[in-house]
This record gives C-alpha cells, structure tokens and sequence, in this order.
C-alpha cells in the first residue's frame, strides 16, 4: 500500500512543480523582459508589483468561450492542446532535482536511460502544435504547420546529437548518472555541445528568435490562430512548461546539476538556482534578437548546428577513448 | 540488464504509469473547469475561418512545397543514426578505439550525405 | 574576425542588460500625479464677472463650439437726469468639449480676461452629452486655474503693468 502511497505522492509533487515552475518562470519573464524594454511590466494584479498576473490570466482564460471553426476537424482541432501540453508533464518525471539534506536525490522517478525518454516525451509534444496547425482548417494555421514541422524535425537533430555527446562523457543514460558524474573540465569539453543544445532547445520550443511558426505579424499566431478560451492557454503553459524542462536539461546535462559548495544538502538549491539562470538566458534571448526568417532558420539547423554537433560528438569521442 | 518481465524493472516504470494518468486527468480538468464557467452562445459568425478580419476566400488548405517533404527525408535519416548512438555512447568507454572508429565511419557516411544534399543546394532556399 | 561576426549578437545582449538595470522610465500615473509643464492646456475655465458677451471668442472659434446667450438689463441712472446705463447679462455660456480643438484662441482674442487655461485634464465622460461644459462647470474649473507664470529673467512686463505701476506710485506719493 505504501508502494502506492509513494508512487501518488511523487506524481502529486511533480504535479505540483509543473504547476508553478512555468508561472514563475512566466510571472519573470513579464518583468525581465518589461524592465528590458524599460518599461515596468504588471503592477497591478495582486497588490505587490502584479505577482498575481498569471494566475489572474489562468481565470480568465478558464472562463472564456471555446470555439470550434466550423472548417476544423473535430476531433483533432479539440485534442491538439491536451497532446501539446501533457508530455512535458511526463518528461519532467524523470528530471532530477538534486540531493534534499542528505536524503537522496529529489526526483519522480530515476530511470536507466532519462535522457531518451525525456527526450522521446518532448518529441511527441510537437504533435500538439502541429495537430492544432493542420487541424484548424485555416491557410495561416496550415502555413504555420508546415513551418513547424519543418523547425522542429531540423532541431530534434543538434539537440540529440549533443545529448549523446554528454551521454558519452558520463557512461550513462540516467540523469542521476549524468549529473553525478559531472567534472569541472566538462565545461570547457562540452562548450560548443551545450551552445548547440541550447539554441535546438529555443527552436524546439518555438522561443523567440526561432518563433517564425508563430510569427505574429505574419501569420496572426501560426498554428494557434483559431485557439480560444483554455485551449490557448493550455499551449501557453506548454510554452512555458518547455523552457522549465529545457532549462533543467541543460542544467543537469551541461552545467553539472546540482554540483556546488555543500552540495549533499543544498543539491536541489542549486539545480533550481542554475534553472533560473537558463530560463533568464531564454528570457534575454527574446528581448535581445529579432526574429529569424524562415530559410534562415533551416539554414541555421542544418548548415551550422548539425555540423557543430557532430564536431562535439567526434571531439567527445576522442575525450572519452583517449 | 534485466529481463523484461523481471520483478524490479517493470515497477520502475510505476511512476511514470501514474504521471501519463495524471497529465491526462489534469488536461481533462482543465477543459472540464472550461466547459463549466464558459458561456456558449452560439453564432454562424463565430464558426468562420479567421483570416485578419475579412471574409475568408477559397478553401482551408493552401499549396505547400516540396521543400518541407526533403527536411523530413533528411530528418529521418539522421534520426535513425541517433537512436544507434545512444546505445553506442554507453558501451564506448568499455569498447575504446573499436567502437570509435566504427562509429567514426557510421556517422562518416551520413555526413557525407549531408554534404552531397549541401552541395545540391537542396539546405538553401531561393 | 570572430567578434565581427558575433557583433550584433552582443550589442543586443548589452543594450538590454543595460536596461535591465536601470531604473525604467514609466510614470505610475493614478497613483502618481503627472509632471505638467507650465501653461499646459488641459481645460478652459470662465470667469463671467469679466465677461460682456462681446461674442469675440465665439465668432473667432474655428469649431464653432461655444455657445453663448446673455440679454441686456437696464441699470437705473445713478444720479438724476442721468442716463441709463445697460448690462449684458450671461444667461448661457457652454463650450462643447467634443468638438473644441484646444487651439486657445477664444482665451488670446477675449479683451476682458474671462477666459483662462488650466491645466486640468481627467473630465472624460461616459456620454458625448456630458462632454458639454455649462456656465457652472466652467466656474468651477477657474478654482484649478494656476497664478501665471513668472516672466523669463530680463524679459519686459506688459504695458499695462507700467501704467499701473505708475499710477500706484503717484497714490503713494500722495
């Protein structure tokens, strides 16, 4: 009984932190960004400095008209959110947090190869965006779709394929593993693997500079054109859900996890620390750049990052053999 | 390696059992809270495509090229070579110089088709 | 030849992280009343002491937006044999703020100073009827109406100052 006890509870906890993480990761980007832009972002919402914003977007967004255009398909159109949102919940099971004052690593689940099946998890959550594109019955969101398609497949590569390299390094496919393993040196062995792994990252989750799907001016919202209601939020959460896990990822694959002073206690500290960090980086990246065009994205994917990827994957190699 | 159907490695995988449950009822919740507090009225207008505003012209769907078919081709190809290289990237250190080389001609003989595609033109647009 | 290429990538990063931590440049405006400049214009405020329904202001008016009615009443002669003396009297005066253009020259050509600016500028309404300022109303803004600004250093002071001046000199000497 306790077996199962355990089980809920993790699954309750990592509810729960799928939950928040996105709407503070959300709630800083309105700020970053607004004082970026010198402006003051939401002040309003909640009293202090608007730290309620989001959760006020989420009523509002539970409580508005969901439509469904006459020329959608059905089935399709309704589900798109729940298949965009739904697997990062099921990749951040097995991203570890760290170790909690000495009690072992925060984690829902430790899995022998977590790399793959995070990696697998996030893959399925870009047949959300392309359900919604092709299923809308709209040119924009169709256009949209074909353009995510094509980011998306570009992107799975450099970022796989610099996973692999922090696999090699570390013997295993387990994040505990990976993260366990890290040495200092790996900064300076995994550079061009950690820039490749976070740029396909930015792509796959459609983050500005990389948001051509979405363009705004564009394409009205690309694949999301005719979302309304919950359904859209459901896809702004899977948004922000995807720079969480992303920044995790790059955390414990590239930046060493939870390695730091007193790390057998304040491990999970400085796993959310160096999250934040990366999310802040995801952050500035869309203030800072403008948007790439379409081709200049492709080009980007498979002229420079795949190539890059495979120098780290050969460079790793001769690390490890050697 | 355990077996499949051992006793300790299914079990493992309780967890994430529960998780792709959860993340189904919390997707159901969400809409359910939705369809509850959400208005429904209902209008022809409301159901037309959106195209900025103007009356839509013609059918949903527009002509794509070619271009996105060739990205998947490419895709796929790399795809496979990654899902041999996971397993690879854990035996290489036991293995040493074999595995390197042999995996060194693998991907090797996929990059060289990466550059034929290059030198085709086929990775620029117009 | 690395940091020309990667030029761009950096000035982007440095321009916002500048920005970042600076203080941003937002007026909190309900909360924190705004910084007006002097002689802002924000609402026209009448003083009908002064006025005589001389009409000046609503003839010269572009938009044709004030409104005036006003009837002569007879002053008996002060002493007798005297003659009668008349006054125009104000019975309407409205300045419709939906259609006036704040171009000031109703306050410029009115001979009698009646007419003032003031920088007052939240009477929004919810109705375009309301927008329709009357006599009264226009009082109440002549309370918001600011002392006038001080002249620039070695700037000459009107004419009818001097002479004023010069008279409250010769009563002084009296």
């Amino acid at each position: 009984m306790s077996e199962a006890l355990d089980v809920l509870l993790r699954c309750l906890v990592v509810l729960g932190a799928f939950l928040t993480m996105p709407l503070l990761v959300g709630q800083m980007e309105h700020k970053a960004m607004a004082h970026m832009q010198a402006r003051v972002g939401p002040m309003a919402a909640g009293g202090f400095h608007g730290w309620a914003q989001l959760v006020a977007d989420g009523v509002k967004f539970a409580q508005k008209e969901s439509i469904t255009p006459a020329a959608a398909d059905r089935r399709v159109f309704e589900l798109a959110p729940a298949v965009a949102l739904v697997p990062y919940l099921v990749a951040m099971v097995a991203i570890p947090l760290g170790p909690f004052f000495g009690q072992g690593v925060l984690i829902g689940q430790d899995l022998d190869l977590g790399l793959f099946f995070v990696l697998a998890a996030m893959s399925v959550g870009v047949l959300g965006t392309l359900m919604g594109g092709l299923g809308s019955g709209n040119k924009y969101s169709y256009l949209g779709g074909m353009r995510v398609a094509a980011q998306l497949m570009s992107y799975e590569l450099p970022m796989v394929l610099a996973a692999a390299s922090a696999a090699m390094l570390a013997g295993t496919l387990s994040l505990v593993g990976i993260a366990d393993a890290f040495e200092p040196w790996w900064l300076v062995v995994q550079l061009p693997g950690l820039v490749v792994f976070f740029v396909a990252g930015l792509a796959e989750l459609q983050r500005p500079p990389f948001d051509a799907p979405l363009a705004d001016a564009e394409l009205v919202m690309g694949p999301l054109t005719e979302y309304g209601g919950m359904r859209f939020a459901m896809f702004l959460l899977a948004e922000y859900a995807g720079i969480v896990v992303l920044a995790a990822l790059t955390t414990v694959l590239f930046l060493g996890g939870w390695a730091g002073p007193w790390a057998e206690q304040l491990g999970w500290a400085w796993t959310l620390l160096k999250i934040v960090g990366v999310s802040f980086l995801v952050i500035w990246a869309r203030v800072a750049y403008p948007r790439l065009r379409e081709d200049q994205v492709n080009v980007l994917a498979w002229k420079v990052l795949v190539p890059l990827a495979l120098a780290q994957v050969t460079l790793t190699t001769v690390v490890v053999v050697w | 390696m355990r077996a499949l159907l051992d006793d300790t490695y299914l079990p493992g995988y309780a967890t994430v059992g529960a998780i792709v449950v959860v993340g189904l009822l919390l997707a159901t919740a969400m809409l359910g809270v939705n369809r509850l507090l959400r208005p429904q009225v209902a209008s022809r207008d409301k159901r037309t495509t959106y195209e900025s505003g103007v009356d839509p012209v013609g059918e949903g769907w527009a002509q794509s090229t070619v271009r996105y078919y060739v990205y998947a081709f490419l895709y796929v190809i790399f795809a496979v070579d990654a899902v041999f290289l996971f397993p690879w990237a854990l035996v290489l250190e036991q293995i040493g110089h074999a595995a390197a080389v042999e995996m060194g001609v693998f991907v090797g003989v996929l990059a060289i088709g990466l550059a034929y595609a290059w030198r085709k033109g086929v990775l620029s647009w117009t | 030849m690395v940091k020309a290429y990667g030029r761009g990538l950096w000035q982007g990063l440095r321009v916002t992280w500048r920005n970042l931590t600076r203080r941003s440049v937002t007026a909190h405006y309900p909360d924190v009343e705004p910084d007006l400049p002097p002689r802002s214009r924000g609402v026209i405020a009448l003083q009908e002491e002064n006025c005589t329904s001389c009409m000046l202001c609503a003839r010269e008016c572009p938009s044709w937006c004030i409104t005036i009615d006003s009837h002569k009443e007879v002053i008996p002669a002060a002493t007798d044999g005297g003659r009668d003396r008349s006054q125009n009297v104000l019975d309407r005066f409205d300045i419709d703020y939906s259609i006036c253009m704040y171009c000031s020259i109703c306050i410029e050509v009115c001979p009698f100073d009646a007419l003032h600016w003031s920088p007052e500028f939240a009477y929004a309404e919810g109705d375009l009827k309301d927008l329709t300022h009357d006599m009264n109303r226009l009082r109440t803004w002549m309370d918001t109406v600011p002392p006038p600004q001080a002249l620039d250093p070695g700037a000459e002071q009107g004419k009818e100052l001097d002479a004023y001046e010069r008279t409250r000199a010769t009563e002084e000497g009296l």
